[in-house]
């Protein structure tokens, strides 16, 4: 499928998934994309780059090995290249490894990295031909990742510098040879990274700040509200009122957001109120959050008529950009300057009006890090910052929570303090230090929001403070030690890191297994069945199409989901047919 | 009773396996180089394989420490050169004002470690002149590219303006910098050993590999970098002959001890003492026999991150020559002698009679008895037969 659904609205398959689609983001969307669109999009080198490292370490151990082999390689190689289980350190595990390889293997196979061939041999012993599977790296990927690889050889400048006009030119951004307009060299000497870190972080901060609720000076632009709302994460009162109206389709609220009236004033944007995605988007790191937000924006785009090969070039190219140096925008394509409006209400981009350069700030620069990566570069980042401020804060461990469900947090910034309210009760506020009690009450009120007890115990745990970290590491090990020299494999198998109190692990699943006693379906319920063959009949074909949801077989009753209700009618038509004058009911429950 | 102290919610193993192959994906790592620059060996490999260049070597090299940034954004690389004992070992990259004060010591120390290292054998025969010449050659040969590095360093300043692979750049011009550097010195130097010594001299192998070492060891305690791992690469040329036998297993171990592994790619003869390194350390050996395609070699076997050694089948070679060398003539040897203080090995007994490296002396009863001819005595044979009747 060439438009993957939108993550906000694939909402009804359960909320232990709606965790997921915040981090699954970009891998997901690129092996959604059809094949044409890899190949435009492996002709840009540092497209290839950041594709790269989005890989899995074992996709990228492959993608290496083939790198410089013309040949093709045998797909048994791929499996002889890893361990079997036996030699590996995971013992007990079902196996990891094989897992973990296949994930490996499958993505390169979704990029089109690597390509199958099916190739007749003839075996050199028994003579008799047969077919072996081959696999190859994409052509396309594989010149634009060696020319990035091997840009800088000496023999190769000339070369690399007619490829790169050659390629520019297919963007139709080079009109002038010179590269250096790229380069400006009037660089405006008050732009410093320690500027460009407090700007950004500002603009982001603005943005959560505003979907919290907090009293904020200035309220981010028409564009990043517009994307906000278009994201689900947040709607306008009528929306809402709308959205109730139609109540049966709660979960299928977010298409309309851009299609209809999308030019509204930031009079109306200003009174946008968060939704429930919202919530579980303001839990998220900071990286998954932004790239939350740009597939919203890919996806916008695509809508727009952008497209799309563009718009994905842009966004890696600015991860492969350097901190503090500026960029002339005239190098870029239409597409791609409109991006760089866009781009800098999110704090992406710097860049003055009618100044013909642009600079990548740190949240544009790291976008192509892993998420670990990046928490080290924000937290580095709070440090630069001279704010009055918590030296650890929002992005790093600050939060330790007892077995009595207590919790403190090291933080001075309103917006932690903010989100820890929403399934906190807050009790005392010092000044770099916040106290407060997880209950009954407090979580109910989250979970009444929307948020899933799974997205609150993953910030807890994202978040903890080192101290807690280290104290589960050392039990952790503790009892690894133990049931390895006892040989309890099936122990050893559910040992897991508990950064967190089990206790409130535990109690906090429980609060919202007791929001779910009642749980709705929409369906028909089958009842008055004239004799025990039509009711026999009918219910163990409904079974084995799976569209019952319960049944009493000695009141000769059954309820059928709404989806599947069709296809039984139609089932109970042709029985009707065959054998006239049977059942008559089907009254909508 | 037990049900009760079950955890309510048992995650499946999948989850904890996924987070385990999630940390392998996420952990950034260290790739630490260390190139062989000893001129000498250089010259006598070349002199074996005429289509082998040195700026092959480092043209290589530095598209290994590419694709290794290119892995994760917070991969880092350093690069080390092992020079002949007059040129020492030095840090290439990264370079630093701080540390090249803490060089200059750590060299120095490194000089007083190694003080027994020159005594060699100058065994070889080659006469000094003909040194010289083909050192020069090497020059030409490498002029020429650092040449074209510079002239590509002012361009590139424009080519930065893509932007794209700055960081690429700014580490492989340094790299190359530094190296045009050293061949700036060398011949001056290369000079002065081979009028003083003749062709043999010993290398710094070791000396990089220790500071490489403890740069490592820098690293992962400081705070920012806590959880980064680390490997070496050795890129080698010399013979055993060169290596000091007690230094290159002390690194072995403190490698061993720290858990870097120690990958090894050997131009040239086989080295006993790299295959050792390697197989102690959970490394790579592998003989190079066809240097053109050295870059296959160093981004498939030899580019295996350590965190997913673990999960790879490592193409190295399961047979491994243990046998140790003897420290006064540095052969190989099978049988020898060993020192009962310092445990240092010996394939003969020294004249004075005294141990080479701690200098006890041996007790000369002993040493006559041991050097005794073996003889038949008749008389104890029969004894012998006598008792077990």
């Amino acid at each position: 499928m060439s438009t993957p659904q939108p993550p906000g609205s694939s909402n009804s398959q359960g909320d232990d998934e709606s965790v997921d689609f915040f981090k699954s983001t970009i891998n997901e969307y690129l092996d959604n994309l059809p094949e044409s669109v890899h190949q435009q999009l492996f002709q840009s080198r540092e497209t290839c780059l950041a594709i790269f490292r989005l890989l899995p370490a074992l996709s990228k151990f492959y993608i290496m090995a083939v790198l410089f082999n013309e040949t093709s390689v045998p797909y048994s190689d791929l499996n002889r290249w890893v361990k079997s289980n036996k030699n590996s350190e995971f013992k007990g595990h079902q196996n990891p490894t094989k897992i973990y390889q296949n994930d490996s293997i499958k993505r390169l196979k979704a990029l089109h990295i690597l390509k199958e061939i099916k190739r007749q041999m003839i075996h050199p012993i028994t003579k008799q031909p047969t077919v072996i599977i081959f696999v190859q790296l994409n052509e396309i990927f594989r010149q634009s990742f060696r020319d990035a690889l091997t840009g800088f050889l000496p023999d190769s400048t000339q070369d690399q510098s007619k490829i790169t006009l050659a390629s520019s030119k297919d963007d139709q951004q080079e009109k002038t040879t010179s590269l250096d307009m790229m380069f400006d060299d009037d660089v405006d000497n008050s732009i410093t990274v320690d500027y460009l870190d407090r700007y950004c972080l500002a603009k982001w901060e603005n943005i959560l700040h505003f979907m919290v609720g907090t009293e904020i000076k200035e309220i981010p632009s028409v564009g990043a509200l517009t994307l906000l709302r278009f994201s689900g994460l947040m709607e306008l009162p009528s929306d809402r009122e709308r959205r109730e109206a139609l109540d049966g389709q709660v979960d299928e609220d977010i298409d309309y957001g851009y299609e209809d009236d999308n030019k509204k004033s930031i009079h109306t944007l200003k009174q946008l109120l968060i939704t429930k995605t919202g919530f579980q988007f303001l839990l998220q790191d900071i990286s998954s959050q932004i790239w939350t937000l740009l597939i919203q924006y890919l996806i916008m785009a695509e809508k727009l008529k952008m497209n799309p090969v563009d718009v994905l070039n842009f966004i890696f190219l600015l991860g492969s950009l350097e901190l503090g140096q500026g960029y002339a925008i005239s190098m870029l394509p239409q597409t791609q300057l409109i991006m760089l409006d866009d781009l800098q209400d999110y704090g992406l981009i710097y860049h003055q009006k009618d100044s013909s350069v642009f600079y990548p700030t740190r949240l544009a620069t790291s976008l192509t890090s892993e998420s670990s990566s990046f928490k080290t570069a924000s937290a580095a980042m709070d440090q630069e910052i001279s704010q009055p401020r918590a030296d650890k804060s929002t992005n790093s461990g600050s939060i330790i929570i007892e077995t009595n469900f207590k919790i403190y947090c090291y933080t001075s910034s309103p917006l932690q303090i903010a989100i820890l309210n929403l399934f906190v009760h807050l009790r005392a506020r010092f000044a770099n230090l916040v106290t407060g009690v997880v209950t009954r009450e407090s979580v109910r009120g989250a979970l009444r929001n929307g948020i899933t007890s799974t997205q609150i115990i993953n910030y807890l745990e994202t978040h903890a403070h080192n101290g807690m970290i280290e104290l589960a590491e050392a039990e952790y090990n503790k009892k690894y030690e133990f049931e390895s020299s006892i040989g309890n494999t099936t122990a050893l198998e559910q040992l897991k890191l508990e950064i967190l109190p089990p206790t409130v692990v535990d109690q906090i699943k429980l609060w919202q297994l007791e929001m779910d006693r009642v749980q709705a379906f929409k369906g028909y319920l089958y009842k008055d069945f004239n004799n025990d063959f039509e009711f026999e009949k009918l219910l163990s074909y409904g079974e084995d199409i799976g569209v019952i949801v319960w049944r009493d077989r000695t009141k000769r009753k059954f309820f059928v989901s709404q989806e599947g209700n069709s296809q039984l009618i139609d089932y109970a038509n042709k029985i009707i047919r065959n054998s006239s004058g049977t059942p008559r009911a089907n009254t909508p429950a | 009773m037990d049900a009760i102290s079950d955890r309510a919610f048992t995650e499946t193993a999948a989850t904890t396996a996924q987070n385990i192959h999630k940390v392998i994906d996420e952990t950034p790592s260290l790739l630490t180089v260390i190139l062989d620059v000893h001129p000498l060996e250089w010259k006598k490999y070349m002199e074996q394989n005429e289509n082998v260049e040195f700026r092959h070597v480092t043209s290589a090299m530095l598209v290994m420490l590419n694709s290794h940034l290119a892995l994760n954004s917070g991969n880092e690389v350093s690069v080390y050169v092992a020079n002949s004992f007059y040129h020492g070992a030095k840090r290439m990259f990264p370079v630093n004002e701080e540390v090249l004060a803490e060089e200059s010591v750590a060299v120095k120390k490194e000089k007083d470690t190694n003080g027994s290292g020159i005594v060699g054998d100058n065994d070889a025969d080659g006469d000094d002149n003909d040194g010289d010449d083909d050192d020069d050659d090497e020059l030409i040969k490498v002029r020429p590219k650092t040449k074209t590095g510079g002239n590509k360093k002012k361009k590139s300043s424009l080519l930065k303006s893509r932007g794209v692979y700055g960081q690429f750049k700014a580490i492989d011009e340094k790299i190359l910098d530094a190296l045009d550097e050293m061949y700036k010195v060398e011949p001056d130097r290369l000079r002065q050993i081979i009028s003083k010594e003749k062709n043999f001299v010993k290398g710094t192998m070791t000396g990089a590999i220790s500071t490489a070492l403890t740069a490592i060891n820098k690293l992962q305690k400081s705070d920012d970098k806590l959880n980064m791992k680390a490997r070496v690469m050795i890129i080698s040329v010399s013979g055993d002959n060169t290596l000091p036998y007690v230094s290159m297993m002390n690194t072995i171990f403190a490698a061993q001890k720290m858990k870097v592994s120690l990958d090894v790619c050997k131009l040239g003869e086989k080295s006993i003492f790299l295959q050792q390194t390697s197989d102690a350390t959970n490394g790579v050996y592998i003989d190079i026999k066809h240097p053109s395609g050295l870059i296959q070699y160093l981004s498939s076997a030899l580019f295996i991150e350590p965190l997913l050694r673990p999960i790879v089948v490592l193409p190295t070679n399961t047979s491994v020559d243990f046998r140790a060398s003897c420290f006064v003539s540095n052969k190989v040897v099978d049988i020898g002698y060993v020192c009962s203080v310092c445990l240092c090995i010996l394939s003969m007994v020294p004249s004075d009679e005294r141990c080479p490296t701690c200098f006890s002396k041996f007790e000369h009863k002993l040493i006559t008895r041991m050097k005794r001819k073996p003889k038949v005595l008749p008389l104890e044979v029969k004894k012998k037969k006598k008792t077990p009747e």
